[in-house]
Order: structure tokens, then C-alpha cells, then sequence
């Protein structure tokens, strides 16, 4: 086979999973902190994604400026979100509250999937923002602008979210929470808050994922849930609670869909689950968990 | 004679940590023998390795002549082995009779045949002093209930080798009388005992043999009026939790 | 013999003679029974792991979508309609079986995520396999209509499955599944073979979703990936069965006939927004009753009047 090709695959699989990668750390930052499986995480990336298409559409401003507005936005809603539907559970036995919360967050993804094909008057229409930036050709490869400025803003936000983990006060009772629950509250963390905060900035990275996907992709009311599925494969690729796990797990998935998409296109879409299952029954601590 | 339970050489750590190293013991048929030790020493996990929960890194459990070390914690029960947990851990929500049901029906080498299977649990919850409410669910249970529930459930399977962790713990001094003498009821009934404590009246009270762990690693033995005078155990336990006793 | 018997005997009496009587609109009032049937059966069957044994299984519908496939190509290889039925339930329960020892090695989440992600496999392997199922087009099988025989035999599977969950609440196995939900290591510890535990429940939950997709292909004569594995039909009847009551004995029965009965009667006949409504009740009953419509004071009362349906499983 072509080397260039191949090379070509590989970067396009790896630009994929970036995006990936970005809304997967957000969900695995939920669940690593709660315990919640939020079902509704992918909802959050078509519903910003549409707010963008929708101001862009309006105002014409640009579009990556209008991400750097919605994203924070929607770290009140995850925040409102943890608060109204998930802390009520938090008091009920262990399995019951897995099964609430289930269907919790599946009640609220089925919500805004309806409204998104409400107002846009079809749940497949796909709204995407025009804009065109020139590929950049390198030999015979070719880069696509968009997608590597995309690349490039991913990157900044998941160092940016690594930083805030690693050196700031509020990010190591983040951390302390996803390791010992019991723990950090004994040690005076406040985990209800903690809580709320890991679904506002999980959420909030969930949306700036949107906001791209629109950018260089487009946005349907009917992705929400596929996509969720999608990022659970990739946190459970990468090992629950490891950021570097999951961003790999992204990039792996999107590199497995390229390259199988691009000799049996029907199996592309297949990887991801097939992953999500092998790895779970082979790894169940995923594939860098200990 | 050979042991009913012996251990060579068991160790168990936890990444950096040594729970348990080298350790060698043997507990006579129809004895109570003790384990103590400060916090941390490595007891609980002792219980965990020998009723299966664990596997050790090293080392083996016999049960008789039998290695029983890396069967699954259903196969030693059914051997004869049957265990209580230092937090209590009923099945909170099944009835008190159905608590005891699940190790009466699972837990036996010889299954009991139907007919007699509700005497049984009559006669284990009236041992247990349980007898006023079997419906009530376990969670509706108070400490010391749950606290009798754990030996209700171990004697239900008919074990010839109890292994109590802590249940004297935490009863008032009567409730622990009490606590006491049941257990040497149950050792009267032939079956042999190896009990953890920390509370000293209950350890020297009950047991004929003593094992003192430290840092996982076995530092004395033998008979309680020896382990008392035993320099070493004084130093590494009695000075920091032999008030209590 | 007592009131509350001949309640139910008339119950089932009338169920019977429905389909004798003569309407204009008959097959269409046939059909509403035969899928309010399909829910009962999917919720009833999903709570035998998730009520009895506290795993949540999301992939439930996977046996259903199995059997329904399976039916439909052993039966379009000229097997009778028993003989195609019988082994489209065997195969259903073997995928039960051998998926049993590696899933439920997981816990908790990570077990409802594997099951979860199992029912987009499937469904992506049943678009793949094109040459045995007739990929994302569909399969076929002879047009006819069949509604008197396959309200009858959904009849009878509702019996069955609501009888044999009455059967395993009071088994051994049912008490041994009841204790691995309570705490899964202290169950071994006294004993309780759990893998095999676990195992069998699993493969008596596969039975009946097995069966009822081997009736519904046959129903309705043509099956696509999206209607077997889709996530409105892979989620409903777990909604069914917590709304209703899970770990009751009939509470799934209650909370299939209760959400069904109120999407027919109220918001299909909405144009929009009926996917909202559907996920509003969701939201609801996942918030505000985690004990779910059976263990209400009235409908409680109710159940206990009647006997044994008030029981937990
Ligand atoms: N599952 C585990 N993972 C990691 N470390 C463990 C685990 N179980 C026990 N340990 C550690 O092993 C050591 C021995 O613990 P163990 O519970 O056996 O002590 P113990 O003698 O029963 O103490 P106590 O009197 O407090 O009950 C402790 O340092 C404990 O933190
Ligand atoms: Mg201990």
C-alpha cells in the first residue's frame, strides 16, 4: 500500500480524534467526580453547536469568537444541570442512583434532541458555519486548515485543563474527589460543590467541542446520543480519570476509523464500539489503567 | 495432630505496602485462638486471605492437609470456613430471615435437606437472639442486631472454623460479656475459633493461643499469660492501644 | 376460591375473547394489545437482572433484536414457524450464555456502559452483515397478516414471564440473586456461586425478549436495524420497568402498561414534540420515584388486596 496514503489517513484520524478527545475528557471529568454515566453529554455538544450556527447565522461575527462566548456559557448550564437533576439522587442506594441517573440524563438527552429538531424542523438537518479557509498541500498530503487551526485550539484547551488540574487550588479537589470521594470529604473538600463544578467545566468543554464540530463539520439534533456513546468508548479506551489515557483514546479512535473507514467504510463507524466492548472485557480498567 | 488451619510463609502486599510478610501460624481444632495487633498490622487482611478475598502473593493456607489458598472465597465456605466482617455488612435489604437463608442454603458442605431447612434458621436465629422480627428488612436493624446477624449467618453454614473480626468491638461491657459468652458457646459446639480483638478483657478472657501481628509480620505467639510479659509485644502494641484492654 | 382470583381469572378471560370480537377496527386493536404485550414482556424480563440481581443491563434489547433476526432468517430458510421459533430462542439464549462470564466481570457503571455499547455493536455488525441480514435495508419475510396467533402466543409469553419471575422470587436462585444485589462479595462469601448465578439469570432474562423478537418479525413481516436495536425501543422498557416499580414482582408489568397505555391515549396524537414528552415522564420518574408507581400507597394497597403481585422478586 501507499505510503501516502497511509500517512494522509493517519493524519486525518488524529485530526478527528482531537475533537474527540476535547468532549471525552469533559465526560470523563463528569463521571470521575460523580460516578454519573451522563447520558445527556453529547446533547450539550449539538445544543452549542447550534446556538453558534444560530449567532453566526444572525450576526455574522466569527465563529471561533462566538465559541470562546457559548462555551462558558454552558458551564452555568452543566453546573444548573448537576444541580437540578443529579444532586437530588445522590442520597439513594448505589444502584438505584446508577439507574436514576440513567435515565435522568437519557429523559433530558431525549428532550433536547426533540427541541433541536423542533426548531430546526428536521432531526437530521445538519447545520454547519461557511467558512473556508485554503489546504495546505505538502507534497502529496493534504492538511486542511480549518481542521488543523481546530487541532490547535483542542490542544490549547485540554493544556489549558491540565494546568487547571495540576496547579490550582479548585483542580486538586477536583482531583481528590475522582480518587478517594470518602476521603476528600474528610479532608473538608465540599464534593456536592466540587461536583457541580466538574459538570459546569465538563460540560463547558463538551460545548467548545460543538462549537468546533459546527466549525469544521456540522451539527444534527439526532448526534447527540451517538456521539455520547462514542466518548464513553473513548474514556473507557483511555482508563477512567486518566486525561492522557483519554486524549489517546480519542486520537486511537479517530485513527481507527479513519484508517478501517477508509478500507471498509461500513466497519468505520463499527471501531469505536467494538473498542468500547474488546477493551471493557479484555481491560476492564482500560487500556493505560493499572 | 495436624491443624485445622495453618499458614506458611503468607505474604500479601499492596503495591509499596507490606500487609502481611512471612507470616506462619497454626490454629488447633477446637481452640479460640486471637489475633491482635495495633492498627494496620495486617489483621483483617489476614481474614481476607485465608476466607479467599484476596489472594496472597505468596505463601499457602491450609485447611487440614488442604492448600485452600487461591480457592474462591464460595468454595472455603463450603468447606467449613465462614467469616464475620469488622464493619458489618448485612445484606441490608433482605429480612433478617433471608439474611440467614442465602448462607444456609449456600454456604453448607451438605446441603440441608428441605423439609428441615426452616427449623435450621429458627434454631440459628433464636441462637443469635434474632427471633423477634425474621421479616424485618437489615437495614431496619440496630448495631448490636446487625453484630448478631454476622454470627447468625456464619453459623448458619455450619462452619468448623469461625473467623470473627472484631465483634466485641464497640458493644458496652455487658453487651461484651454477652458477646463473649456466646462465643464460647459456639466453641463448646466444636467449633473452633480465631477471633481479632483489640479489646484486651475479651482476648485474654477467651482465647488459649495468641498470634500478635505487626507490620504485617507475625512477632510473637503462644499462650495469653506469656504474650502479656512478651517485651517485644509490649513495646510494638500494649504502649500504644493496650489501654483500652 | 377467593374475589381477587376471579378478578384476575376474568382478567385473563377477557383478554382471551378479545379477538372475537367483531369491530371494524379489530386488527388495529389487536395490534395496540400486541405491542403493549412486547412491552410488558421487555420490561418484565429486563427486571430479572436488574431488580432481582441489581446489574443494569442496557443491552436487554439485544436478545430481543436477536431473536427477532435470527427468527426471520431461519424462518425465510424454510424452517416452520415452531421449529424456527425454538431455535431462534436457543441461539438467543447460547449469546446469553457466552456473553455472561465476560460482561459480568464488570460492575456498576462499567457494566451498564459494555451493555450499553453492546447494543451499537450489534446493531453495527447486523448493517455489516448485509448477506445474512439484509444490512440497513432490512429483512423480509412473507407477508401475511398474523394477528390472531400472535396476540395469542404474546398472551401467553406475558403469562409465562410474569409467572416465572414469580417462580424465581421464591427459588433458591432468585435468593441467591437477590444477595449478589445487596453485596455481590459477602454472597460468595457465604457461598454463592456467583458467576453461575449470574449466568442463569441472565440466560431466563434472554428467554422471553428471545421469543417476543421471534413473534415480532413474524408480526410484522419485515424488520431494519433502527426498529430492533434503536435507543427508543432499547430504553423504554427499562424506563417501563423503574417507573413501574423495579425489584416488584409486577411493578414492570404496571409501568409497561401505564407508559404505553399513555402514549397511545395522550401525545401520539400530538405533532410535535412527542420524543419530549416521552423524555420529560422519563426524567421524572427517574427523579422523584426511585420506588416507582407499584410501591405508591394506593397501588400498594391495591396489589396486596389482590396477593402475591405486591411481592418482591
Ligand atoms: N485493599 C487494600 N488496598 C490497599 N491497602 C490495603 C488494602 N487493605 C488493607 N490495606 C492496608 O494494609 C494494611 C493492613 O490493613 P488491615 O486492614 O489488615 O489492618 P488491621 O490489622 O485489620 O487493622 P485494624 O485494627 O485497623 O482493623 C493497612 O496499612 C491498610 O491500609
Ligand atoms: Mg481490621
Amino acid at each position: 500500500m501507499d505510503t501516502t496514503i497511509l500517512v494522509q489517513l493517519v493524519i486525518n484520524g488524529i485530526l478527528l480524534g482531537g475533537v474527540y478527545a476535547l468532549a471525552a475528557i469533559g465526560l470523563s471529568l463528569i463521571f470521575g467526580v460523580s460516578g454519573v454515566l451522563n447520558l445527556a453529554h453529547g446533547e450539550f455538544l449539538m445544543l452549542s453547536g447550534f446556538l453558534v450556527f444560530v449567532l453566526h447565522d444572525t450576526f455574522q461575527w466569527d465563529p471561533f469568537l462566538l465559541v470562546a462566548l457559548v462555551a462558558p456559557l454552558f458551564f452555568l448550564v452543566g453546573y444548573a444541570f448537576e444541580k437540578a437533576l443529579i444532586r437530588p439522587l445522590a442520597a439513594r442506594k448505589e444502584h438505584v442512583r446508577l439507574a436514576s441517573a440513567v435515565l435522568v440524563t437519557l429523559g433530558a438527552a431525549l428532550i433536547a434532541e426533540d427541541f433541536a429538531a423542533f426548531f430546526s424542523q428536521d432531526v437530521q438537518f445538519e447545520k454547519s458555519v461557511d467558512l473556508f479557509l485554503p489546504t495546505l498541500v505538502i507534497g502529496e498530503l493534504y492538511l486542511p486548515s480549518l481542521k488543523l487551526v481546530v487541532f490547535f485550539l483542542v490542544m490549547l484547551l485540554i493544556l489549558a485543563l491540565f494546568l487547571f488540574l495540576k496547579f490550582t487550588f479548585l483542580g486538586l479537589a477536583v482531583q481528590a474527589v475522582t480518587q478517594n470521594r470518602q476521603g476528600a470529604m474528610l479532608n473538608g473538600i465540599n464534593t456536592t460543590r466540587i461536583n457541580a463544578i466538574a459538570f459546569g467545566i465538563g460540560t463547558m468543554l463538551a460545548a467548545a467541542a460543538g462549537g468546533f464540530e459546527v466549525i469544521h463539520s456540522y451539527v444534527a439534533p439526532n448526534i447527540g446520543l451517538p456521539l455520547t456513546m462514542k466518548y464513553l468508548c473513548v474514556i473507557v479506551m483511555g482508563g477512567l480519570g486518566s486525561f492522557v489515557g483519554v486524549a489517546l483514546g480519542g486520537i486511537i479512535i479517530g485513527l481507527g476509523e479513519s484508517i478501517v473507514g477508509f478500507f471498509h467504510p461500513a466497519w468505520g463507524q463499527t471501531v469505536a464500539y467494538l473498542l468500547l466492548v474488546g477493551v471493557l472485557l479484555i481491560r476492564p480498567k482500560g487500556l493505560l489503567g493499572t | 495432630m495436624v491443624p485445622i488451619l495453618s499458614a506458611q510463609n503468607v505474604s500479601k502486599h499492596f503495591r509499596g505496602l507490606e500487609a502481611l510478610s512471612g507470616v506462619d501460624f497454626q490454629v488447633a481444632e477446637g481452640s479460640i485462638t486471637s489475633v491482635i495487633g495495633p492498627n494496620g498490622a495486617g489483621k483483617t487482611t489476614l481474614f481476607n486471605v485465608i476466607a479467599g478475598n484476596q489472594a496472597p502473593n505468596g505463601g499457602q493456607i491450609r485447611f487440614r492437609e488442604r492448600v485452600i489458598s487461591g480457592l474462591a472465597p464460595n468454595s472455603i465456605c463450603r468447606l467449613g470456613i465462614a467469616r464475620t466482617y469488622q464493619n458489618v455488612r448485612p445484606f441490608l435489604g433482605l429480612s433478617v430471615w433471608n439474611n440467614v437463608k442465602v448462607a444456609l442454603l449456600f454456604g453448607r458442605r451438605e446441603p440441608l435437606p428441605s423439609a428441615r431447612e426452616d427449623a435450621e434458621i429458627e434454631s440459628v436465629l433464636e441462637f443469635a437472639q434474632l427471633t423477634a422480627h425474621p421479616a424485618r428488612k437489615a437495614e431496619t436493624l440496630t448495631p448490636l442486631e446487625r453484630k448478631r446477624l454476622e454470627i447468625a449467618r456464619a453459623l448458619a453454614t455450619d462452619p468448623e472454623v469461625m473467623l470473627l473480626d472484631e465483634i466485641v468491638a464497640g458493644l458496652s461491657p455487658a453487651e461484651a460479656l454477652q458477646m463473649m459468652e456466646t462465643i464460647r458457646v459456639l466453641n463448646g459446639r466444636g467449633i473452633t475459633i480465631l477471633l481479632i480483638e483489640h479489646v484486651m478483657k475479651a482476648v485474654m478472657g477467651l482465647s488459649s493461643h495468641i498470634i500478635v501481628l505487626h507490620h504485617g509480620v507475625k512477632i510473637a505467639e503462644g499462650a495469653p499469660k506469656d504474650i502479656a510479659r512478651d517485651q517485644e509485644v509490649i513495646r510494638a502494641y500494649l504502649g500504644d492501644a493496650g489501654e483500652e484492654g | 376460591m377467593k374475589t381477587r382470583h376471579v378478578l384476575l381469572l376474568s382478567l385473563l378471560a377477557a383478554l382471551l375473547l378479545l379477538p372475537l370480537v367483531e369491530a371494524e377496527a379489530r386488527i388495529y386493536i389487536l395490534q395496540i394489545f400486541i405491542f403493549l404485550f412486547l412491552n410488558i414482556v421487555l420490561a418484565q424480563s429486563y427486571d430479572i437482572v436488574d431488580g432481582a440481581m441489581g446489574y443494569l443491563n442496557l443491552g436487554h434489547i439485544c436478545f430481543f433484536a436477536l431473536g427477532a433476526y435470527s427468527f426471520g432468517i431461519l424462518y425465510n430458510a424454510g424452517l416452520a414457524f415452531p421449529l424456527a421459533l425454538g431455535l431462534a430462542v436457543a441461539v438467543v439464549v447460547g449469546f446469553a450464555g457466552a456473553i455472561s462470564y465476560p460482561f459480568f466481570r464488570l460492575r456498576g457503571a462499567y457494566f451498564a456502559l459494555a451493555t450499553f455499547g453492546l447494543v451499537k455493536l450489534m446493531e453495527h455488525i447486523t448493517i455489516n452483515l448485509g448477506w445474512l441480514t439484509g444490512g440497513s435495508n432490512g429483512l423480509k419475510i412473507d407477508p401475511a397478516d398474523r394477528s390472531m396467533p400472535v396476540y395469542y402466543i404474546s398472551l401467553a409469553v406475558v403469562v409465562a414471564v410474569i409467572l416465572l419471575s414469580w417462580r424465581v422470587s421464591r427459588s433458591r436462585l432468585g435468593l441467591a440473586m437477590n444477595a449478589i444485589r445487596e453485596d455481590e462479595e459477602v454472597a460468595r462469601d457465604f457461598g454463592v456461586p456467583a458467576s453461575r448465578v449470574k449466568a442463569q439469570a441472565l440466560m431466563i432474562s434472554a428467554v422471553f425478549p428471545g421469543m417476543i423478537g421471534a413473534v415480532y418479525t413474524w408480526n410484522v413481516n419485515f424488520i431494519d436495524p433502527n426498529q430492533v436495536y434503536g435507543l427508543k425501543i432499547a430504553l423504554t422498557p427499562i424506563a417501563m420497568a423503574l417507573l413501574g416499580g423495579s425489584g416488584l414482582l409486577v411493578g414492570p408489568v404496571i409501568g409497561a402498561v401505564f407508559l404505553y397505555l399513555a402514549e397511545e391515549l395522550l401525545w401520539t396524537h400530538l405533532a410535535h414534540l412527542q420524543g419530549a414528552i416521552m423524555g420529560l415522564v422519563i426524567v421524572l420518574v427517574g427523579l422523584f420515584m426511585p420506588g416507582g408507581l407499584a410501591r405508591l400507597k394506593g397501588v400498594a394497597g391495591l396489589l396486596g388486596w389482590v396477593g402475591w403481585l405486591e411481592e418482591e422478586r
